[in-house]
């Protein structure tokens, strides 16, 4: 996956406020699973966990990109992740620090 | 009808791969599935109850693969005979097929275990079980307590 070109979002399924989304780019996709919530001029994301990223690539990159993008989809100034814990990597077992995402 | 009972997950587990697999062979929404995978990652018990014993083999096997631990647990059942109105039970095949069922029995099963589930929920509250103790304790008849909260709940 690689999103230094623009990507493509698009809303699979929203059930309450779970949703799914699938964010294209020209070398692949990964769809992205959370809990959505507004809070005024915020986004908040919970429970985020993703599918599709291949090896070789920073997943949190392509992440914080999608959610700029999906941030400005939703007309908010800011995006907050709260992903589920951690089952690979480094740091298994440990609940990721939130991401504050500011968009321009 | 069998019990898949997941409990744990190891270093490497797929949470969107279960995610996936819950949807597609459990018939969990997506707000269940996240809702699910949450639990398990909090290793708490997630119980998925399945039709047969083929479907829910297939399903462990793919849960194992993606880094799930758990199990399978059979469900003993036994027959009933019950009377029931013949105008509820041609509404019950008329529904059925709507919402996915395959007959009537296994919607009459999930109508019952909505219910029950309910009303498990009601019995854990301790104030009404320090309730029926306490009438019970004063010699209060079972059948009246039986009564009064079917009447508190159901009316």
């Amino acid at each position: 996956m690689n999103f230094d070109e623009t990507i493509e979002l698009k809303i699979v399924e929203e059930d309450e406020e779970a949703i799914e989304l699938l964010a294209k780019g020209k070398k692949g996709e990964i769809t992205i699973y959370a809990n959505l919530f507004k809070e005024g001029n915020c986004l908040i994301l919970k429970n985020v966990h993703l599918d599709g990223i291949g090896p070789g690539y920073s997943s949190l990159t392509e992440l914080r990109q999608i959610a700029r993008e999906f941030g400005k989809m939703n007309q908010v100034k800011e995006v907050i992740i709260y992903g589920f814990r951690r089952t690979t990597g480094a740091h298994v077992g440990k609940q990721p620090i939130p991401i504050r995402i500011k968009i321009d | 009808m069998e019990k898949i009972i997941l409990y744990d997950w190891k270093p490497g587990f797929n949470k969107a791969g279960l995610n996936k697999l819950l949807r597609a062979s459990a018939n969990y929404s997506l707000s269940s599935a996240i809702e699910a995978v949450g639990k398990l990652l909090e290793k708490e018990i997630v119980e998925i109850e399945l039709e047969s014993s083929e479907h829910a083999e297939a399903f462990l096997k793919e849960a194992l693969n993606l880094g799930v631990i758990g199990e399978i647990k059979s469900i003993k059942t036994t027959s009933i005979t019950m009377l029931m109105q013949e105008t509820v039970l041609s509404d019950l095949e008329r529904v059925a097929p709507v919402f996915g069922f395959s007959s009537c029995q296994p919607l009459i099963q999930h109508y019952v275990d909505q219910g029950l589930r309910v009303d498990l929920e009601r019995l854990k509250m301790p104030t009404m079980q320090s309730l029926i103790s306490n009438l019970k304790y004063h010699g209060v008849d079972e059948a009246i307590i039986a009564q009064a909260v079917a009447k508190t709940y159901h009316h």
